[in-house]
């Protein structure tokens, strides 16, 4: 039992060692791809509807909603 | 889903589990008093003390959460659909999406709801997304397609243009990549009979199942995120209405102002937004969308990072809801939750593998270690057997709660912090563009 425990508490050991390690690298990883990369660079293309019309961009108004519809409970 | 007599046995297993789990924890606790404590530095002792206690809120928050679930899952079985049918605008915004994009609109006219839009948005899309939709465009009987675009604006201004040119009553906001179960409109139509329902999140599910990550995001999926959201769906209170299916009244997405743009997670920005005015949401187990996981590592920490960071900024946003509970204690509670999930339970898991890494080096505290992660993982099993059962979901996803603690729930809880650190300290991101597969 105390050799199966020994096994046990080892891999675990091990694991947790390597996850953090792989989870680091990574990470690191990822924050070096996108340094490279840069911001991506957005395609301007004329916003159209289906049938062809332009459509403004949407800023819709702020305001706070009265409350009436909040649900019990 | 929720047929009764398929629970017994595995409730009996659920309770076996959790039988076992209590005794490891008793013999742990006991082990700890007698031997480790008073005999090391205060530092060691203080540790073990803070690492059980956590281990005791932990075991709390399972209990609750298996609870509250089932008691919401109960809530639902059997109860008819009601005839409210008001006009649906399914709005699917896609910014590059051509492999995908054809396979969910496929899946959105399969829906059987009577009386329903699909408004596709393509965000300035690079490739041929917006042609693929086009070959949708049309009159379906039951559905029509219709198709825009706009300059690559992102997703929140793609979901806001959308939601001003619909004509429904109720928005369905999906995901490009989403492809969902029949009867997800119908299932979510109903909880809106009630005037006061705001906003229904849905079920979100893995449909690429084809590596261990996938698997593994699957259990995640069932266990971690969809268990949560039913347990609070119970208190009309879920706190992320999930990007791949949400529903909500169009009247009440205008009045509060739709969509921000100045977080990296859209949808938590737009939940904690409702929430903060008080309106009630539900969560509709039979509501199901089926997304595409990240396939490699790489693409995993990349999604979570850009969840935590976007979490946290939409809860700097309105730091208010966390310090006022005497408007909705309800409300106070599970946004506290959502920090210790986001933020405190991660740093926590972190530092309890270190520190038990640190004892076993130099104590050779092998016990420790051991009883920690077979509680946890017990944990992991009782709570995976219990979703997957309410959900009819594939028993072989179970044995993966073996590996999901000690292995991938690890890796995710790292890029957490890290992701937590850079918030904190201010670093610029960038959205982060997951690669698509376009797989079945």
């Amino acid at each position: 039992m105390q050799e199966f425990i020994d096994l046990l508490s080892k891999v675990i050991f091990f694991t947790i060692v390597a996850t953090i390690v792989l989870a680091v690298v990574t990470y690191a990883a990822y924050k070096v791809r996108n340094a490279r990369k840069g911001p991506t660079a957005a395609q301007r293309t004329p916003v159209l509807g289906e049938d062809g019309a332009f459509l403004e961009p949407v800023l819709f108004e702020k305001y706070t909603p009265d409350g009436s519809t909040k649900e019990e409970g | 889903m929720g047929k009764k007599p398929r629970l017994y046995p595995i409730m009996f297993l659920t309770v076996v589990l959790l039988s076992l789990f209590a005794a490891i924890f008793i013999h742990a606790v006991t082990e700890v008093k007698g031997y480790y404590f008073g005999q090391r530095s205060i530092f060691i002792t203080l540790s073990i003390s803070m690492l059980m206690f956590f281990l005791f809120v932990l075991i709390l928050r399972y209990l609750f959460l298996l609870w509250f679930s089932f008691m919401q899952q109960l809530e639902f079985i059997g109860r008819p659909d009601d005839t409210y049918l008001p006009m649906v605008s399914v709005l699917v915004p896609a910014f590059n999406e051509e492999k995908v994009i054809g396979q969910s609109l496929l899946s959105l006219l399969k829906q059987d709801y009577p009386y329903f839009e699909i408004l596709v948005v393509d965000d300035g899309s690079s490739d041929r997304t917006y042609e693929e939709a086009c070959k949708f465009m049309g009159d379906y009987g039951a559905a029509k397609v219709r198709v825009i675009r706009q300059p690559n604006r992102g997703k929140a201004a793609a979901h806001n243009l959308a939601i001003s040119v619909a004509k429904g009553e109720l928005v369905l906001c999906v995901d490009a990549d989403s492809q969902l179960a029949p009867g997800t409109i119908t299932h979510m139509v109903r909880h809106f009979s009630n005037p006061g329902v705001a906003a229904v999140a849905g079920n979100v599910k893995v449909r690429n199942r084809v590596n261990l990550w996938t698997k593994l995001q699957a259990l995640e999926y069932i266990e971690g995120l969809n268990m949560v959201r039913q347990a609070q769906g119970f208190f009309r209170s879920v706190n992320i209405i999930p990007g791949p299916v949400g529903m909500f009244r169009r009247s009440i997405l205008l009045s509060v102002g739709g969509y921000e743009s100045d977080t990296f997670a859209e949808d938590a920005d737009l939940t904690l937004k409702l929430v903060s005015f008080g309106y009630g949401i539900r969560y509709e187990p039979r509501a199901i969308s089926y997304t595409e996981a990240p396939k490699r590592l790489l693409d995993l920490v990349k999604q979570r990072y850009r969840w935590t960071r976007g979490i946290l900024q939409s809860m700097k946003k309105r730091p208010e809801i966390l310090l006022q509970p005497w408007k909705s204690l309800t409300t106070f509670f599970i946004l506290w939750y959502m920090m210790f999930e986001a933020v405190l339970w991660p740093v926590m898991n972190i530092f309890a593998n270190v520190f038990l890494i640190g004892m076993n080096l130099a104590y050779g505290m092998v016990g420790l270690l051991i009883f920690w992660f077979l509680q946890l993982t017990l944990l992991d099993m009782v709570a995976a057997v219990h979703c997957i059962a309410v959900e009819e979901e594939d028993l072989k996803l179970v044995p993966l709660a073996l590996v999901y603690r000690l292995f991938f729930i690890l890796i995710v809880d790292v890029c957490k912090v890290l992701a937590t650190v850079e918030e904190v300290l201010g670093f610029k991101m960038s959205w982060g563009k997951l690669t698509r597969y376009g797989t079945e």
